[in-house]
C-alpha cells in the first residue's frame, strides 16, 4: 500500500490538513484514517461499514428488492399511462447509467426519456455510448447543455474556494436538468443509476451537494451573474427553494432503483457491451474528462482517495478482495493523465501557474462557506424525530448528522 | 458517387485529438467503399478557437499533409476545413484532396462573420475543379448564407455539379433535440441553390461544445445536410457530443447548360431577374 502520510512523519492528512489522528485501517473494508470522520469500533470495523449494513437493510436486494421494484414500477407505469414517457433516466455514458437505461427498458418495460447534462467535459467515448444505447433501445435522448461561460467560471470558483467539491457545478447541473426536464414534460419519476453497494458512501466534506453552497461560492469568487432560474431551464440553481418547487409543488420523486437490484458490475458491463455497443471509457468516472484534474487536485492537495472509498464498497459487497483494495489504495489512478490534465487547464482558459497558486491555498471544506447545512444543523434533533416517523429518510439523517457528526 | 458525410466531434484547441478522430472516420468511410468524404470546417482547432491564432499551420503543412497521406492510403477524396497560416495572415480554409494525395482545390472563406474578423482574413477567389467524380465546387459554411448565396450561384455558373461545404454550424446552448434550428438558415438556401441549378449541395458540420473564443455559450449539434433539386437527400443526427457518418449515394446531374443558357433556363422555370 502507498503510504498517505510519508511527507509529514506519522501524521495523518485529512482533507489536506495535518491531524493528530492515529493511523488505522478498517479491518473489514479498506478505508483508513484519511477518510474524514471515520471511527473504528472495538473490532476495528469502521462506521462507514456500519452505515453500509444499515443501508442494506433499508434497501434490500434479492427477492425482497425485486418486490419493491415491481411495486414501484407498476405505479410508475400507471402514472405514465396517458403520457409519452413514464420517467426520466439520467445518463452520462458510463457503465452504471447505461445499464440503468437497459434495466428500465429491457427488464422492466418502462418508457424513459434519457436526459444528459453536457457541461463541456464529456468524454467522446461516453458520448458515443449514449447515442448508441438510445438508438438501440429506441429511447429519446434530451441533452441539456450548460452555458460554457457559467460552467467554466464555476469550475474556477471552486478551485479558488479551495474545497474538494471541484465538480459542484456539474453535480448541481445534472440534478437540476433532470428536474427541469421532468417538470417540463410533466414526468413524476426521475431515476439515477447509482448503487451504494458499488459506489460507496462519500464523506460529506467530499461530496456536499447544495445549490445554495454553489451560489454563495460563486458570489464570493466571481462577478459573472448566473442566469436566473426558470422552472424548465433551471441552469445551476438547485437550492432549497428550487428543490421545494420540484419535489413538493411538482411532486417529482427521485429514486436509485439499482439500490434494490443485484447489481453486479462485470455482468452489467458484459450485457451493455454485447447489446448496446457500449465501450469502456478507460476508467471509472472517466465519462467526464474533468475527473483527471479532480483526481490530481484531490490526491496532491487534499490527500483524498475517492477510489479507496468506492473500493471499500466493493469489498463490503464481495466484489473485490480486501488485499487487492489495500494494494491500490492511495496509488495514482490511471485517469490522472498529464495530457488530459493539460486539456482541462487549456479548456478552462487558465494557466498552470494559476492552478498551482490555487493548489497552494489553505485547504477548506464546505463548512467554511454559508450553506444549507449551517442552518439545518441546529434542528438535527427535530430531523431525528422526523426520520423516526419517516417524514425524512433515515439514511439522510444518519449521513448528515451521525456519520458526519463532527464534520470540519 | 458515394459520399461520406463526416459529422465530426471537434474539441476546441485539441488538434491531435481531432485529427485522430478524423482519421478513424476516413478509414471507416473507405471501408464502406466511399469515393469521397466531406468533413467539417476548421476541424483542427475548432472554429474561432483562440489557439488557432498561434498554433495554426500552413497549407501545405503538417495538418494538410496528414490528410493527403490518408487520401492516398485509403484511395478516397477528402474535403475538409483547416485553419491556415499564410505568411502574416490567417485564413479559414477548405481543401479538396484527390486519391493521389494531392490538394486539387483550396478555398478561403469569403463570407466571414464579424466575430471571425480577428481570426481570419477574407478569401479572394472561388474555384471549381474537374475530377473523375464530376465538377466540384467548394465553399465554407456562411458562404451559403441566404444573403450570400451569390457565391454558390457563382460556383454553379462555373459548372459545379456538386458544392461541398465544410461547416461549423452553431446554435445557442439551450437548443435541444426537440427544436428545429436550421430550416430557414440552411435548408432553405441549400434547396434554392440545388433546385435552381440542378446541383447537389452538401455540408458536413462539426459537433461539440464551444470552449474558447467569441462563441462561448453556443454549441454545434450536427444535422449535416445533403440536398438536391428534389429536397433533402441525407441529414446527420442531432448530437453535440459524438460523431456520425452517413453514407449517401449521389447521382450527379448531367445538365450541360452553361453561360447565358443558365439565365435563359432559369427564366423558363419562372425565376425573375429584376434589376
Amino acid at each position: 500500500m502507498n503510504s498517505p502520510f510519508t511527507q509529514v512523519g506519522e501524521k495523518v492528512i485529512v482533507n489536506g490538513k495535518i491531524t493528530d489522528i492515529e493511523y488505522q485501517i478498517c479491518t473489514r473494508c479498506c478505508q483508513d484514517a484519511t477518510i474524514p470522520n471515520i471511527k473504528f469500533d472495538e473490532s476495528g470495523e469502521c462506521n462507514y461499514c456500519h452505515f453500509h449494513d444499515m443501508m442494506t437493510e433499508i434497501f434490500p436486494n434479492g427477492e425482497k428488492g425485486k418486490q419493491i421494484l415491481s411495486k414501484l414500477f407498476a405505479e410508475v407505469k400507471k402514472k405514465g399511462k396517458a403520457k409519452k414517457y413514464d420517467c426520466v433516466a439520467g445518463i452520462s455514458g458510463g457503465r452504471d447509467s447505461i445499464y440503468l437505461l437497459y434495466f428500465l427498458v429491457k427488464i422492466w418495460g418502462l418508457r424513459p426519456l434519457a436526459v444528459h447534462f453536457n457541461d463541456g467535459f464529456d468524454n467522446p467515448v461516453a458520448g458515443e455510448n449514449m447515442v448508441n444505447a438510445c438508438r438501440i433501445l429506441g429511447v429519446e435522448l434530451r441533452t441539456i447543455t450548460s452555458d460554457w461561460r457559467e460552467a467554466k467560471q464555476l469550475k474556477i470558483d471552486f478551485l479558488k474556494a479551495s474545497t474538494p467539491d471541484l465538480n459542484m457545478g456539474t453535480d448541481i447541473g445534472i440534478a437540476s436538468s433532470l428536474y427541469g426536464v421532468a417538470a417540463k414534460e410533466n414526468i413524476k419519476y426521475v431515476f439515477i443509476g447509482q448503487s451504494f453497494r458499488t459506489e460507496g458512501i462519500k464523506p460529506l466534506s467530499w461530496a456536499f451537494f447544495d445549490g445554495d453552497y454553489l451560489r454563495n461560492v460563486h458570489q464570493q469568487f466571481s462577478d459573472l451573474p448566473l442566469r436566473k432560474w426558470k422552472p424548465f431551464d433551471p441552469g445551476f440553481h438547485l437550492g432549497v427553494k428550487e428543490l421545494f418547487y420540484y419535489t413538493v409543488i411538482k411532486g417529482i420523486y427521485t429514486y436509485t432503483p439499482l439500490y434494490y437490484w443485484d447489481y453486479i458490475r462485470p455482468e452489467a458491463q458484459r450485457i451493455i457491451e454485447n447489446e448496446l455497443e457500449w465501450v469502456y471509457p478507460g476508467a471509472h468516472y472517466f465519462d467526464d474528462l474533468y475527473h483527471s484534474l479532480i483526481k490530481y487536485v484531490h490526491r496532491v492537495k487534499f490527500n483524498i482517495d475517492m477510489n479507496m472509498n468506492s473500493d471499500a464498497a466493493l469489498v463490503r459487497s464481495g466484489f473485490l478482495s480486501r488485499e487487492e483494495a489495500l494494494k491500490r489504495a492511495h496509488s495514482i489512478y490511471q485517469i490522472e493523465d498529464p495530457k488530459v490534465i493539460d486539456l482541462c487547464i487549456k479548456r478552462l482558459g487558465i494557466t498552470r501557474n494559476e492552478l498551482n497558486e490555487w493548489m497552494a491555498l489553505p485547504p477548506k471544506t464546505f463548512i467554511d462557506y454559508p450553506t444549507m447545512y449551517n442552518w439545518i444543523r441546529p434542528f438535527r434533533w427535530l430531523i431525528k424525530i422526523a426520520s423516526h416517523f419517516n417524514f425524512v429518510p433515515k439514511v439522510a439523517y444518519y449521513k448528515y448528522f451521525v456519520l458526519n457528526k463532527d464534520v470540519k | 458517387m458515394k459520399l461520406a458525410l463526416g459529422q465530426l466531434l471537434v474539441e476546441g484547441g485539441e488538434p491531435q485529438r481531432n485529427l485522430e478522430r478524423a482519421r478513424r472516420m476516413i478509414q471507416k468511410a473507405a471501408a464502406q467503399s466511399c469515393d469521397i468524404i466531406l468533413l467539417p470546417e476548421t476541424l483542427d482547432f475548432a472554429w474561432t478557437h483562440p489557439s488557432a491564432l498561434v498554433e495554426n499551420q500552413t497549407i501545405p503543412g503538417v495538418f494538410s499533409d496528414f490528410f493527403c497521406h490518408l487520401a492516398k492510403e485509403f484511395k478516397i477524396f477528402i474535403c475538409l476545413g483547416l485553419s491556415e497560416k499564410a505568411e502574416d495572415k490567417n485564413y479559414n480554409t477548405a481543401i479538396l484532396i484527390n486519391t493521389d494525395g494531392e490538394i486539387i482545390l483550396k478555398h478561403r472563406k469569403i463570407n466571414l462573420l464579424e466575430v471571425e474578423f480577428p481570426f481570419y482574413e477574407v478569401g479572394q477567389k472561388l474555384e471549381v475543379v474537374d475530377t473523375i467524380l464530376g465538377k466540384i465546387g467548394v465553399n465554407i459554411c456562411a458562404d451559403n448564407y441566404g444573403d450570400a448565396l451569390h457565391l454558390g450561384h457563382a460556383l454553379a455558373r462555373m459548372g459545379a455539379q456538386i458544392i461541398l461545404s465544410p461547416s461549423s454550424w452553431t446554435v445557442d446552448y439551450h437548443v435541444t433535440e426537440i427544436d428545429e434550428p436550421y430550416y430557414d438558415k440552411w435548408v432553405k438556401p441549400f434547396q434554392l441553390l440545388a433546385s435552381m441549378h440542378e446541383i447537389i449541395v452538401a455540408s458536413a458540420t462539426s459537433v461539440g461544445y464551444i470552449v474558447g473564443g467569441p462563441y462561448e455559450g453556443k454549441k454545434s449539434i450536427g444535422k449535416s445536410l445533403v440536398v438536391d433539386k428534389n429536397g433533402i437527400l441525407a441529414e446527420g443526427v442531432f448530437n453535440e457530443f459524438a460523431g456520425d457518418l452517413q453514407i449517401v449515394e449521389l447521382e450527379i446531374s448531367k445538365n450541360n447548360i452553361k453561360g447565358t443558357q443558365i439565365g435563359q433556363s432559369l427564366k423558363k422555370k419562372g425565376y425573375r431577374f429584376d434589376l
